[in-house]
C-alpha cells in the first residue's frame, strides 16, 4: 500500500536526519513539531473524523503537562509514571466531561469546549498551592525509560519522534477499522449512525477521551523536555492555533493534520523577522486556504493528483 | 449583606449583562441570516472601541463624530469580510465559514497589536458628572447609556426581524437559502447586509462599553464568548433572549464576585453556561433549532 511506503520513507528520513542536523535549535523545532503532531492528530480524529469540534484542547494539554510536573517535582515519582498519569488523567476526565457535553453540537460544542479550556486555564492560574500560579513549576526532570534518559535534544528527538510516528500509525490504523468507519458515519449523520446501531453518545465520549489522552501525552513530553510549565502555554490561543493548523493542513485527513502540525511549528521560525506581525500571515493563510479549498493543503494535493490522472487518461 | 450592597450587585450585574447582550445581538444578526457564528464578532467590538479612542485621543475629533466614523469603518470591514472571503466559499460547510472568521479574528487582533500596542485605550464617558447614588448604591452614568441603548437596539431588532421586509428576508435566507432564492430574495445582498449591520452593531457596543471597561487588543475572544453565552442562555436567534441571557449572566457574575475571589469570575459565568446548556440545549427560553451545524466538513 502506498501509504505504508510513504510512512516508511518518512521513518527512514527521521532516523538519518540527525546526521544532517547540525544545530540544537533544529532539534528543538523537530521535537516541538512531534509534540504538535500528537496534539493535532488528536484533534483530527475528534473533529475531522468524528465531527466533534473542540476549542479546549489546550486545557487537556495543560493537564498533561501539570500532571507530569506535579507528580515528579512535588511527589517525587519516576518521570515515566508522570507520563502515564499525563495520558490517563486527561483521558478519564475527557470521558467524564465528554459524556454530557458532547450532546451539544456545532457552535454550542465549540463554545462550551472553549469555556472548558478557559476554566482549566483559570485552575492553572488560581490553584497556586499545587500549580504555582503564574510562576508555574520549574525543575521538571527529563523523561527516563529504564537506563535511557532523554536529557539531550538528540535523545528527545528520537523519543518524541518515535511516539509521534506511533500515534500516526495508530491513528491511520484506527480510521480504517469498523470503529473508524463508525466515527465517519457519525460525522456525516448522527441519525444514520444511530439507526445503524452505533452508540453515538458513547462513541463521541470515547473519541473525546482519546484526543484528551493524546493531548495529555503531548503535554507531558513538553513539560519533561522544557523542564518548566506555566499557564501561559495553555491558553485559548493555543487551542485556536491547533484548530487553525488542522484547517490549513486539511480537516478530513490525518496526513493533512501532520502537514498542519509541522507548519504550526516551523512557520513562526520562517517568519521570525515579522515578530508580532506573524499573526497576519497565519490568519491570512487560513482565510485564503479555506476560501479556495475547504479541505486544506491535503485537498490541494488531491486536486493535483486528480488533474494529473485526467491528463494521463487523455494521453493514453 | 445589606440592601444597599444587594442593590449595588444588581446594578453592576445589569450593566455588565447589557454589555454581553450587546455583543450577543451582533452574533444573532449574522446567525439569523447565514447560520454562521462569526468568531470575529468580539474583534468588531474591540475595533470599534479602539478606533473611537484613537480618533478622540490622537486626532482630537469630537466623540460623536469619532463614534460614527468607527461604526462606519467596522461596518465597512464587515462588508469587506463577506465580499473578500465568505461569499467566495463555494464548497464546505458552515464550519468552514466559522473557521474563516476565526482566521479573520487573528488578523484583526494582530493588526490592533501592531497599530496601538498592548496597552488599554480609553476615552471619557458620554456624559460627564459624578455617578448617581440610589439608596447607597452607585450607578455610573455610562452604565445608563449602555443599558438604555442596549434595550433600544433590542427593540429595534425585534421589529426589524418581525415586521421589516428586509429583516424577514434575512430570516428566510438562514432557514432555507435555496427556497429564499426561489422566492426572489437576493441572498447575496441580504447576507452582505447582515455582515454590515453586525459590524456596525459590534462597533456600537465597543463605543458604549469602552469608557467602562477600556479597550485592549486581545479582549475580543473573551467578549465573544460571553456574548455567545448570553445568546445561548436565552436561546439563539431571538433578540429579546440575548438581552435576558445577558442580564442573567451579568447578575450571576456580579453575585460570584461578591462571594468568591474575583479571578474566578469568568469561570463561574462559563460554568453556568455549560450547566444551562446541559439542561436546556436550546436555551432557557427555547430558540431556533440548530440544523446544519453538525457536519465538520
Amino acid at each position: 500500500m502506498r501509504q505504508t511506503h510513504v510512512l516508511l520513507a518518512l521513518v527512514l528520513a527521521w532516523l538519518v536526519a540527525p546526521l544532517l542536523i547540525q544545530t540544537g535549535g533544529t532539534f528543538n523545532l523537530f521535537i516541538f513539531a512531534f509534540i504538535n503532531l500528537i496534539l493535532v492528530l488528536g484533534l483530527s480524529l475528534l473533529f475531522g473524523y468524528a465531527g466533534q469540534i473542540s476549542l479546549g484542547q489546550a486545557g487537556f494539554y495543560g493537564i498533561g503537562a501539570y500532571m507530569a510536573a506535579i507528580l515528579t517535582v512535588r511527589s517525587g515519582l519516576q518521570p515515566v509514571l508522570g507520563l502515564i498519569a499525563a495520558i490517563v488523567v486527561p483521558a478519564v476526565l475527557g470521558y467524564v466531561i465528554g459524556r454530557p457535553v458532547l450532546r451539544l453540537r456545532g457552535y454550542y460544542l465549540a463554545m462550551v469546549t472553549a469555556a472548558l479550556g478557559l476554566i482549566l486555564h483559570t485552575v492553572f492560574v488560581e490553584w497556586e498551592a499545587v500549580t504555582g500560579g503564574y510562576s508555574g513549576i520549574t525543575g521538571i526532570p527529563a523523561l527516563a525509560i529504564g537506563p535511557l534518559t532523554a536529557r539531550s535534544p538528540v535523545t528527545m528527538y528520537y523519543l518524541s519522534g518515535a511516539l509521534g510516528f506511533l500515534v500516526m500509525l495508530m491513528a491511520l490504523r484506527l480510521v480504517d477499522t469498523a470503529y473508524g468507519r463508525a466515527m465517519r458515519t457519525m460525522r456525516e449523520s448522527e441519525m444514520a449512525a444511530r439507526s445503524c446501531g452505533i452508540p453515538t453518545a458513547r462513541l463521541k465520549a470515547e473519541v473525546f477521551a482519546l484526543s484528551a489522552g493524546l493531548s495529555g501525552l503531548a503535554g507531558a513530553l513538553y513539560a519533561q523536555y522544557v523542564g518548566f510549565v506555566s499557564p501561559e502555554s495553555f491558553t485559548i490561543d493555543t487551542s485556536v492555533n491547533l484548530l487553525l493548523a488542522l484547517a490549513i493542513g486539511g480537516v478530513g485527513s490525518l496526513w493533512g493534520a501532520a502537514f498542519g502540525a509541522f507548519l504550526l511549528t516551523f512557520m513562526p521560525e520562517w517568519f521570525h523577522e515579522l515578530q508580532n506581525a506573524y499573526g497576519l500571515v497565519l490568519g491570512a493563510l487560513v482565510v485564503v486556504m479555506l476560501t479556495l479549498e475547504p479541505r486544506g493543503l491535503w485537498g490541494i494535493l488531491l486536486r493535483l493528483r486528480d488533474a494529473r490522472g485526467k491528463r494521463e487518461a487523455k494521453t493514453a | 449583606m445589606t440592601s444597599a450592597e444587594i442593590l449595588q450587585l444588581v446594578i453592576t450585574g445589569l450593566t455588565v449583562g447589557s454589555i454581553y447582550a450587546l455583543v450577543g445581538l451582533g452574533f444573532n444578526l449574522i446567525f439569523n441570516a447565514t447560520d454562521v457564528i462569526n468568531f470575529a464578532q468580539g474583534e468588531f467590538v474591540v475595533l470599534g472601541g479602539i478606533l473611537t479612542a484613537v480618533a478622540v485621543g490622537t486626532a482630537g475629533l469630537p466623540l460623536w463624530l469619532a463614534a460614527i466614523m468607527a461604526i462606519a469603518l467596522v461596518a465597512a470591514l464587515g462588508a469587506l469580510i463577506d465580499f473578500a472571503a465568505i461569499s467566495r466559499v463555494r464548497r464546505g460547510s458552515v464550519m468552514t465559514l466559522a473557521m474563516i472568521t476565526l482566521g479573520l479574528a487573528v488578523i484583526v487582533k494582530t493588526s490592533l497589536l501592531l497599530w496601538v500596542g498592548p496597552d488599554p485605550l480609553y476615552f471619557d464617558p458620554f456624559t460627564p458628572g459624578p455617578p448617581l447614588r440610589i439608596f447607597g448604591a452607585v450607578l455610573q452614568l455610562q452604565a445608563i447609556w449602555v443599558i438604555g441603548v442596549g434595550v433600544l437596539v433590542m427593540i429595534a431588532l425585534k421589529f426589524f426581524f418581525s415586521h421589516a421586509r428586509i429583516g424577514r428576508e434575512m430570516l428566510a435566507c438562514a432557514i432555507d437559502r435555496e427556497a429564499a432564492q426561489l422566492m426572489g430574495i437576493n441572498v447575496g445582498a441580504t447576507v452582505r447586509l447582515s455582515f454590515i449591520l453586525s459590524g456596525a452593531l459590534g462597533a456600537l457596543a465597543g463605543v458604549l462599553i469602552t469608557p467602562l471597561t477600556n479597550a485592549t487588543y486581545d479582549q475580543g475572544f473573551t467578549l465573544a464568548l460571553k456574548g455567545f453565552a448570553a445568546c445561548a442562555l436565552g436561546g439563539f436567534g431571538r433578540a429579546s433572549s440575548a438581552i435576558l441571557g445577558g442580564f442573567a449572566l451579568g447578575l450571576i457574575e456580579a453575585a460570584s464576585v461578591a462571594v468568591l475571589p474575583s479571578g474566578l469570575k469568568d469561570s463561574v459565568a462559563l460554568s453556568i453556561l455549560i450547566l444551562a446548556l446541559m439542561i436546556r440545549p436550546s436555551g432557557l427560553l427555547g430558540g431556533r433549532e440548530e440544523r446544519r451545524h453538525t457536519q465538520a466538513m
